[in-house]
C-alpha cells in the first residue's frame, strides 16, 4: 500500500505453536456489570444512556454512565481504577484462578485514558485560586497507574505493567501486544483490556471537536450526528492453551491475530482512504493465517461521528465485501474511549461461541457513502473467526481476531 | 534477546543531540534554572531551552506543545543519524513512553474551561492533550505506517519501551522500532512536586552519592533510538540487553540515579566496586530519565578511550539494568 513493503503474512505468529486462549472475562458497562448482564444488555434494545450537562446546561449531551455506588471514586481511588478492578476480578474468578502465584510471571496491559492524566476541574480551580495544591488528588493519579493497582489489588507475580495510552484504541492494543506476549514467553499469564471513566474534562474536549450528539447516537446511520461517550472496563484472562488445558480448562475463545499501524496522516481525522486501518487488519489477517473470506463478523469501532464510520464502513467493505456483517455496540456502551477495545473484545467473544451478535442499535436509515449494512436486530452468525477494530485519535488503528474452538457454547 | 542501536537522538536541559550531550558530559554541572512558585517561592529545575525547541521541523507542529516538540526533534535527530531509506521508513514501528505525557497541555485545556467557560474548551489543546499525540505527530513526520503505541508508567516507562519493541522485532510486526522517551515540566505539577516536599533545597542532584540522600531536580527531556534485530545493520551505534540476571561485569556502571525512588544507600554493594558515573544532573529528575542515561552511555562509546561494556544501572523499583556494548 502507497508503495510499502509487503507484509509477510504468518511471520508474527512463528514464535509459539500454543494457541493464546481467553480464559476469562470480566466486563461492566453500562449494558450491564458482569459478562453475563451485558450479554443480556446487548439484547435489550431499549437504551440506558442518561443526560449529562457536564458541559452546561445549553449543551445536555446522552452519556452511558454505570449506575453502581461501588464504583464511586474514594479519596484513595479513581472511579476508572475501580472499574479496572472490578473486571479484572471477574475475569481472574471466571478463569478459575483464585491464586496467582502459581504463576511464574503474570502481564498487566491495559488501556487507558483517564487514569492517565490529572483530570479534576476542581483541583484545579482550588489551586489556581489558592496557590496550593488539595491533597486528594495528586496522590491518587500518582497511585493510580492502571497496571500496577490492579497487580497490588490481586497480588499477581511480577510481569509487564503496562498502561497503553493509544487514546480510542488503547484496550484493543493492550490485549494485542498481551497477546503477544504470552506468545513469545514475556509472561505465562496476562489480565489486558482497558478501562475509562465518564469525565467533564473527556466530554468538554469532544464537544470542543464538534464531535458529541445531542441524540443517543446512531453508527452508521446516514442521519448519524457524533458520539456518545460511555465508561466501564473489559478484561480478559490470556494463556497459553496447553498451559490452560494442564489447569482443567477447555477454552471456548483464543486470540488469533493482531495488527497496529499508523495512519501517519493527522490529529483528529482519519486517513481518507483508511490507509492505517486497512494495514491494522490484513496484519491481524497475516498474523492469524488466514484470509478475509474467514471472518464471520466484524465488532466495529463505529462512533457514529460522520468521518469515523464513513471511512471505517468504506475500509471494511473493501477488505471482506459489502455483505460483511459489521455491528457496532457504541449504541449500547456509549464510547468508553481507552477501555471500550476491552469491551468489544468481550462482545466479540460472547458473539463467536455463542453465535449471534447483537442488533447495531441506532442504525436505521442506510448511508449512500457506507457499503455496510449492519444489523437492526439480533442475528445469528457463524463461523471461527471475528475481528473487532478501534480507531483512535493520532491515526492509531488496531484489529484484534479471535477464534472460536469447535461448535461454539454458552461463555457464562 | 539482544537489540542493536542504529540511531539516537536527545534534548535536555544541556541543549539538543549526542554531541552536545557528550559535552556536557565532559564539563561541570552547570546551575539548575530556578522556577517561580505562587507565594514567592522558587524551585530548582532543568528545563529545555525555549531556543532548543526552534526548528523549521517543527513547523507543523506549531500549535503543539514542549512535550510533542521535544519527542518530535529527539525522533528527527534519530532517524537523521540512522539513515534509512525511504522504504524501511514506512514500515518502522513507533513506541513512545512517558511517565505523564503532555500534562501542561492537559492543565491548560483545564484552564481554558475554567476562564472561559465549560463549553469554551480549545480543541487544540484538548487534542493535543492526549498521550498519543506525540507518536501521532512523529509518524507524519517520519512517513511511518508501522505498528504504533504509547505505553505510560511512572517508575520505569523505557524498559516498557524496551520490551514492546522486543515483541515487535522478534515477532516480525517490524524492521525498526522508533522507542521514544519523553516527559516535560508543567507549572501545576511543579507545584505538586512542590508541595511533596520533592525537591532538593539546594538545587544540586547528587546523583551517584553511596550514602545520604541524592536530592531532586525536577526535569525534562526526550531520547529516541532506532532499534533493531541483532547483526541486522552493520551501521550500529550500541547493543542492548536487559533480560538476563546475570550479565556479567561492565567495565563502567553509568547509574541513572535521580532521586525519584531511593537514596544511594541502597546501591547493591557490587557497585562499590567497579567505576561509576552519574549525569542525571545534567537532566534532572524525571520518569524517562533512564533515555537520557542510555543515551550518556552509548555517548561514552564515542570517547577517545571507550569502554566495551556499560551498565545502565537504574534505581527504579524492580528494573533490570541495561547491559550496552558498543
Amino acid at each position: 500500500v502507497n508503495g510499502a513493503r509487503r507484509e509477510s503474512p504468518g511471520a508474527i505468529g512463528s514464535a509459539m505453536t500454543d494457541l493464546v486462549a481467553i480464559t476469562g472475562m470480566g466486563c461492566i458497562s453500562a449494558a450491564g456489570k458482569t459478562v453475563a448482564a451485558n450479554a443480556a444488555g446487548l439484547r435489550n434494545p431499549n437504551r440506558t444512556c442518561v443526560l449529562s450537562t457536564a458541559v452546561g446546561p445549553a449543551n445536555p449531551y446522552p452519556v452511558f454512565s454505570v449506575a453502581d455506588p461501588e464504583m464511586a471514586a474514594t479519596p484513595d481511588e479513581m472511579r476508572v481504577a475501580r472499574f479496572a478492578i472490578k473486571a479484572a476480578g471477574e475475569a481472574l474468578a471466571s478463569a478459575g484462578i483464585d491464586d496467582p502465584s502459581r504463576f511464574t510471571r503474570v502481564g498487566v496491559f491495559m488501556g487507558s485514558t483517564t487514569s492517565c492524566q490529572l483530570n479534576d476541574i476542581e483541583f484545579q480551580r482550588a489551586y489556581r485560586q489558592s496557590g496550593k495544591v488539595g491533597p486528594y488528588s495528586p496522590e491518587r493519579y500518582f497511585s493510580g497507574h492502571l497496571a500496577e493497582r490492579v497487580a497490588r489489588r490481586f497480588a499477581l507475580p511480577a510481569g509487564p505493567r503496562w498502561v497503553v495510552a493509544n487514546a480510542c484504541a488503547s484496550a484493543t492494543d493492550s490485549i494485542g501486544m498481551a497477546w503477544d506476549a504470552i506468545r513469545q514467553g514475556l509472561c505465562d499469564l496476562a489480565l489486558a483490556g482497558g478501562a475509562d471513566e465518564l469525565s467533564p474534562v473527556s466530554l468538554c474536549g469532544f464537544h470542543s471537536l464538534g464531535v458529541v450528539s445531542p441524540a443517543p447516537c446512531r453508527p452508521f446511520d446516514r442521519d448519524r450526528s457524533g458520539l456518545n461517550l460511555g465508561e466501564g472496563a473489559g478484561v480478559l484472562v490470556l494463556e497459553p492453551s496447553s498451559a490452560a488445558a494442564r489447569r482443567g480448562r477447555i477454552p471456548a475463545v483464543f486470540v488469533a491475530g493482531y495488527g497496529s499501524a499508523g495512519d501517519g496522516h493527522h490529529m483528529t481525522a482519519p486517513h481518507p482512504d483508511g490507509l492505517g486501518l486497512e494495514l491494522a487488519i490484513r496484519r491481524a489477517l497475516a498474523a492469524a493465517g488466514i484470509s478475509p473470506s474467514d471472518i464471520a463478523f466484524v465488532n466495529a469501532h463505529g462512533t457514529a461521528t460522520r468521518d469515523n464510520d464513513r471511512i471505517e464502513g468504506r475500509t471494511l467493505a473493501k477488505i471482506f465485501g459489502d455483505s460483511i456483517l459489521a455491528v457496532s455496540t457504541k449504541g449500547y456502551t456509549g464510547h468508553a474511549l481507552g477501555g471500550v477495545g476491552g469491551m468489544e473484545a468481550v462482545f466479540t467473544a460472547i458473539g463467536l461461541s455463542e453465535g449471534w451478535i447483537p442488533a447495531s442499535i441506532g442504525f436505521e436509515n442506510a448511508d449512500p457513502d457506507i457499503p455496510l449494512r449492519p444489523p437492526v436486530k439480533p442475528t445469528p452468525v457463524s463461523g471461527r473467526y471475528a475481528i473487532s477494530t478501534s480507531l483512535a485519535f493520532g491515526g492509531g488503528n488496531a484489529a484484534l481476531i479471535l477464534r472460536r474452538d469447535g461448535e461454539g457454547k454458552a461463555l457464562q | 534477546m539482544k537489540l542493536d542501536i542504529i540511531g539516537a537522538g536527545v534534548i535536555g536541559a544541556f541543549g539538543r543531540g549526542r554531541e552536545r550531550l557528550a559535552e556536557a558530559m565532559a564539563g561541570p554541572i552547570p546551575p539548575p534554572a530556578a522556577h517561580a512558585l505562587p507565594g514567592g517561592a522558587t524551585l530548582p529545575v532543568r528545563r529545555v531551552a525555549d531556543a532548543a525547541l526552534q526548528d523549521p521541523a517543527l513547523n507543523p507542529a506549531r500549535r503543539a506543545g514542549r512535550f510533542i516538540k521535544m519527542a518530535m526533534l529527539a525522533a528527527a535527530d534519530c532517524l537523521r543519524a540512522a539513515a534509512l531509506a525511504d522504504a524501511d521508513r514506512q514500515r518502522v514501528g513507533l513506541a513512545l513512553v512517558t511517565g505523564m505525557g503532555a500534562h501542561e497541555t492537559n492543565f491548560g485545556f483545564v484552564d481554558g474551561l475554567l476562564d472561559f467557560g465549560m463549553n469554551q474548551g480549545s480543541p487544540t489543546h484538548f487534542s493535543h492533550s492526549v498521550h498519543n499525540a506525540a507518536t501521532s505527530y512523529i509518524a507524519a513526520m517520519s512517513g511511518s505506517h508501522g505498528p504504533t503505541l504509547t505505553v505510560t508508567h511512572f517508575s520505569s516507562p523505557l524498559h516498557q519501551g524496551l520490551d514492546a519493541a522486543r515483541l515487535w522485532l522478534s515477532g516480525g510486526a517490524c524492521d525498526h522500532v522508533l522507542l521514544s522517551a519523553v516527559d516535560e515540566l508543567g507549572g501545576l505539577m511543579l507545584a505538586i512536586y512542590a508541595s511533596r516536599g520533592m525537591a532538593a533545597s539546594d538545587g544540586v542532584l547528587r546523583g551517584g552519592a553511596f550514602d545520604g540522600p541524592i536530592g531532586i531536580v525536577p526535569g525534562e527531556g526526550a531520547a529516541s533510538f532506532l532499534l533493531t534485530r541483532e547483526g541486522t545493520c552493520d551501521r550500529r551505534i550500541g547493543s542492548i540487553r536487559w533480560d538476563e540476571p546475570s550479565q556479567g561485569t561492565p567495565d563502567l556502571v553509568v547509574l541513572d540515579h535521580d532521586g525519584l525512588w531511593s537514596d544511594g544507600a541502597r546501591y547493591p554493594d557490587a557497585l562499590r566496586d567497579v567505576p561509576t558515573a552519574c549525569h542525571n544532573g545534567l537532566w534532572g529528575s524525571f520518569p524517562c530519565g533512564t533515555g537520557m542515561a542510555l543515551a550518556a552511555g552509548l555517548a561514552l562509546f564515542s570517547g577517545a578511550r571507550p569502554p566495551r561494556s556499560i551498565l545502565c544501572h537504574t534505581h527504579r523499583p524492580g528494573v533490570p539494568g541495561l547491559m550496552v556494548t558498543p
